[in-house]
């Protein structure tokens, strides 16, 4: 590292020591954005359970849950708008792309099967993907709430005795 | 279907741990659990395909959405590195201050 370099650096971490501020390398943990991933994957879940107990039936076709595939789409755009307001959130919109892209997946299939509707084993493969996501979601989520509760400094110095 | 769901997850550890260095312990049980899941997810599609369950134009799909969530879990370890990373990092920022106020006898910094 050249001497201009090595200035700068030390120049950091002298502001960094001086005012006591943390290195933070990842959004802040935002409850509502947390609280909205949930809400999806509820709102997810319901219309999996609901699939699954109509297959076979006419209320499974596509066109019968349009009404699913609105309310779902709103919900994800909240959340990545939410996301999108974060600074250092690129991580965690990748994701919400990414279920974006599997919720497109679901439409897609649902539409090709029509007034069939799905089949158990479409639904299992399809929850199984999209139920893995909100996992990894809501692990990322997790570990930025619980690095709140960890002590980033030690805050007692050593008794001086005179 | 033959396929080494085991082996897979493996092959998809090692390509992931890499950049992770020595946060990748604390990513890796996460990890491997969720690279299993969509291994197996994987596999019954497979069947499905070889026992006519599900056409080719249905398991398009089915599999585009196992790679998102490959994609998100492999996000996921990438933001669990981070937060170790982030986590060490201030760890010793505080060991720092810890040390500087002892030294000067009160809360300098």
């Amino acid at each position: 590292m050249s001497f201009l370099g090595r200035s700068i650096l030390a120049s950091i971490l002298c502001v960094c020591f001086l005012t006591g501020c943390t290195v933070h390398l990842i959004m802040d943990y935002d409850p509502t954005l947390d609280q909205g991933i949930t809400t999806a994957q509820s709102t997810m879940e319901q219309f999996f359970s609901q699939m699954d107990a109509e297959v076979g039936t006419p209320d499974a076709a596509f066109a019968k849950n349009q009404t699913f595939y609105v309310t779902m789409d709103a919900q994800l755009r909240t959340i990545a708008t939410r996301a999108q307001s974060e600074p250092k959130s690129s991580i965690v919109v990748k994701q919400i792309t990414e279920l974006q892209g599997s919720f497109s997946d679901l439409k897609g299939l649902h539409q090709a099967d029509g007034d069939k509707g799905l089949s158990h084993l479409e639904i299992s493969a399809a929850r199984s993907g999209i139920e893995s996501e909100f996992i990894s979601m809501l692990t990322l989520q997790l570990a930025l709430k619980n690095r709140l509760k960890t002590p980033l400094t030690v805050p007692t110095a050593p008794t001086i005795t005179k | 279907m033959n396929l080494d769901i085991s082996a897979m997850v493996e092959q998809m550890w090692s390509a992931a741990k890499g950049p992770l260095g020595n946060a990748a312990g604390a990513a890796e049980p996460f990890a491997k659990s969720q690279f299993t899941n969509i291994g197996q997810t994987v596999a019954s599609i497979g069947e499905g395909i070889v026992t006519g369950q599900i056409t080719k134009e249905q398991a398009k799909y089915l599999l585009s959405i196992q790679e998102h969530a490959t994609k998100s879990a492999l996000l996921a370890v990438e933001g669990l590195g981070i937060v170790a990373v982030e986590s060490a990092l201030n760890a010793a920022l505080g060991a720092v201050t810890s040390l500087v106020n002892g030294a000067v006898g009160f809360a300098l910094i």
